[in-house]
């Protein structure tokens, strides 16, 4: 019989060993497991923080909406508001970021005017004004030559 | 990208995210359970098997211990795979085989130490080399008593051990539940899959144990026993017979019913040509000779080569089963409009190198565990 | 007098235990997407892209286009997104005569309410939030891709350069600030909604008949809703 008191005491505790070292990482936290692990491997991590806390770091790249572009550019605000064009800003404009330390780009190409409003199979035209002709209608120039992209007019 | 897509509509964030590894990873682990299986039959029912539970249980550690590396390649993050202890959640199977995987551990560990206490003790006390020997010394925690009564205590120890460890290995086969609870993927998520799993291991361990009685005998110099061969043999063929029908009833099954996943499933089913073949007539072939390897024994002949090409081509079989199984599964998209097809890349961490030196490592591991813990007395023949 | 007082705790702490999971409020968040409203010109995804830093060739939100033709035999359906619908939608193959419907359908996370990616996690580095949401902690996630294969939408990707799985979160860090999602905000056809269960906006769709839920059957309990979508959807 000795000889299994001694492999029972022998495993009790390895068990001991092991429970108290999962007890004791969790009670350290998450800044030494797996935070001293990852900083060996490079890995840049956040730790001791709730989940949802992590998450909530992230600064929002859009901004809310045409409420905060209207601060500055009132005029374009009211202008887009009575037309077809009353959405968001950053749908053309691209998101918002550092605005006014950077520049907004916008593409007046055709191509990016058709994008949405080249007739596809499967966009209903009655979501969305679609140009039937488009290949023909205006050959040569550019969208905005005609139509005003903040406010386009139709016939 | 190692997988691209074939045909049809696929999700686009879809790929083939378990590669050549997690393949590997549950045929170690089936390979586990077929060999603990034939440890506990030997314990159990068949006395004639006696004479070749030490090399089993020395056989079975190596492969415990490298069934957790394909699982630590395969993850993103290995150095934080500890939180599985840490911060388990206990609704998942991984976590779950986590538990299941120490208790096979430990349980083999304590067999292994009641099965050679007998031993170490001789060779605590007899060694030659003084480092060797405070080794031995200290892995016998000082109970040197080797008399009846204390033989008769291991013994029963080893039968409760034995226990414990056939329990664990077949929750270990639960792995196959990975596979089984996944309900977004039709192939994987049938009643079936986890069953045959098991079988396929059973027949793969089987096989197992058989090459390594050749393997050792050979070296250690022992006189084969046909019998050991012939039960051996005969278990291992009806394991393969229901790995075998099980696959076929499933697959016959899902043909039949032909649910919205058998078209993608059928036709993704070109890209495992290979692997399908192999599994089909394999496993015949294997079964085949399983039989007249039996017939031999049982007039007494050992017939060495057939008994190596039919363990090797179980070996292959229950490898090409969990390829279909792992790889066949992920070809097909969660939308069951299209496929896409994988080959694992040469080099890399998720690579065929890297697998292949995860199927070695056993075999590798195998002669050190058999230094330590000789199965048989190496008989020196008489040179003259 | 004490045994009972006894059974009466230990029943209470056996209870405590059981409820343990957190009380979801009622205040959960719901999205809806109108598929007769979708014009399929992607710019959601390009700002899912900026607006979360999604890795090249993944995808948090995608566009899929569905044409149902048929050339006298029964309905066949295509289905394709290229590149997600980043960039629109090319013409297809598909003679406009026989085409019977067509329509585009953006997909994301569903945000179930009875996740399978978050049951299977084995660290717990997935969870459901109060608000409904389902999140991943990507200092905690230890890569093993077990998520991305429990979930029937195809939602989850691998980030390759971080090794850790990720996923929409329909943009935590702006809902909590009290904003839409980025997808929503720049929809120009207002086929995105978003907004709290008890909403106005939301209820009133929601009491309408044809709305729909992706792979009922699957029993995940997803909380993105459709309108106008056909039974090729899944």
């Amino acid at each position: 019989m000795k000889q299994v008191e001694r492999s029972l005491i022998v495993f009790i505790n390895i068990l001991i060993i092991f429970i108290i070292a999962i007890f004791g990482l969790r009670v350290m936290g998450e800044e030494v497991y797996p935070g001293y692990a990852d900083r060996i491997f490079g890995v840049k991590g956040i730790y001791g923080k709730s989940g949802e806390e992590k998450e909530l770091e992230k600064e929002p790249i859009h901004a809310e909406g045409r409420e905060d572009c209207r601060k500055c550019h009132q005029e374009i605000y009211t202008k887009s508001n009575e037309g077809k064009h009353s959405f968001d800003c950053q749908t053309c404009h691209g998101p918002l970021g550092e605005h006014p330390s950077t520049d907004m780009i916008v593409t007046n190409s055709r191509e990016f005017c058709l994008g949405c409003h080249r007739s596809t199979i499967g966009r209903d035209p009655a979501a969305i004004r679609i140009v039937n002709n488009w290949e023909e209608h205006g050959k040569g120039r550019l969208c905005v030559a005609c139509h005003d992209p903040h406010s386009p007019w139709f016939d | 990208m190692s997988s691209e897509v074939v045909e049809g509509f696929v999700y686009p964030n879809h790929e083939v995210f378990w590669g050549v590894l997690i393949v590997i990873y549950p045929y170690l682990v089936s390979i586990i359970t077929g060999m603990v299986t034939v440890y506990a039959i030997a314990e159990f029912w068949r006395k004639e098997l006696k004479d070749i539970e030490k090399l089993v249980v020395i056989s079975s550690l190596p492969f415990v211990l490298s069934a957790l590396l394909p699982l630590l390649l395969d993850l993103g993050h290995p150095q934080r795979a500890f939180e599985i202890y840490i911060t388990p959640n206990f609704s998942s199977v991984m976590a779950v085989f986590g538990i299941v995987y120490l208790t096979e551990l430990f349980a083999l560990l304590g067999e292994m130490w009641f099965l050679f206490r007998v031993d170490i003790v001789r060779r605590a006390m007899n060694e030659e080399n003084s480092v060797l020997r405070l080794f031995y010394k200290i892995l016998t925690l000082g109970v040197y008593d080797t008399d009846e009564e204390a033989i008769k205590v291991d013994r029963k120890a080893i039968k409760i051990l034995t226990g414990v460890e056939l329990i664990a290995a077949w929750c270990l086969s639960y792995v196959s539940f990975l596979f089984g609870v996944v309900k977004s993927n039709p192939w994987w998520n049938t009643t079936i899959l986890p069953v045959s799993f098991v079988f396929g291991g059973l027949a793969a361990g089987g096989a197992m144990v058989m090459l390594l009685y050749l393997l050792f005998t050979e070296f250690y110099r022992v006189d084969r026993k046909p019998e050991i061969i012939s039960t051996l043999a005969n278990y291992v063929f009806y394991f393969m017979l229901a790995a075998f029908a099980l696959e076929t009833i499933n697959t016959i099954l899902y043909a039949y019913k032909e649910d919205v996943a058998w078209a993608v499933i059928k036709l993704a089913s070109t890209q495992l040509a290979l692997p399908l073949a192999i599994q089909v007539i394999g496993s015949l072939e294997a079964l085949l000779f399983l039989k007249y390897v039996c017939y031999k024994c049982n007039m007494g002949k050992i017939n060495t080569p057939f008994i190596v090409i039919a363990s090797i081509t179980i070996l292959v079989v229950v490898f090409a089963m969990r390829w279909n199984m792992v790889i066949g599964a992920q070809l097909i998209d969660y939308g069951l409009r299209g496929f896409v097809s994988y080959t694992p890349p040469l080099w890399g961490r998720e690579g065929l190198i890297a697998a292949l030196a995860v199927l070695m490592a056993p075999l590798i591991m195998l002669p050190i565990v058999a230094y330590f813990f000789p199965p048989y007395e190496k008989r020196v023949r008489a040179v003259l | 007098m004490k045994r009972r007082e006894f059974i009466r705790i230990l029943v209470a702490g056996s209870a405590t235990l059981l409820v343990l999971k957190p009380v979801k409020s009622s205040d959960i968040f719901v999205y809806v997407i109108d598929s007769s409203r979708c014009i399929g010109c992607g710019k959601c995804v390009k700002a899912c892209r900026a607006e979360n830093h999604v890795p090249e060739g993944k995808y948090r939100t995608w566009v899929e286009r569905y044409v149902v033709y048929s050339n006298g035999e029964l309905e066949n359906v295509y289905v394709e997104s290229p590149m997600g619908g980043e960039f629109g939608f090319e013409e297809v193959d598909i003679d406009t005569e026989r085409i019977l419907r067509a329509y585009f359908v953006p997909k994301l996370c569903m945000h179930c309410d009875k996740p399978p990616c978050v049951k299977v996690c084995p660290v717990n580095a997935t969870w459901i939030t109060e608000e409904g949401v389902v999140l991943v902690d990507k200092s905690h996630c230890i890569g093993c891709k077990y998520c991305i294969q429990a979930c029937p939408y195809g939602a989850r990707y691998f980030n390759h350069h971080e090794k850790v799985v990720d996923k929409c979160t329909w943009c935590y860090h702006r809902i909590m600030r009290g904003m839409r999602p980025a997808c929503v905000t720049v929809c120009p056809t207002g086929a995105r909604v978003f907004g709290k269960l008890t909403d106005e906006h939301i209820q009133d769709v929601l009491k309408e008949r044809d709305i729909r839920i992706l792979k009922p059957e699957l029993n995940t309990r997803p909380k993105v809703f459709y309108k106008n979508i056909g039974w090729e959807v899944w």
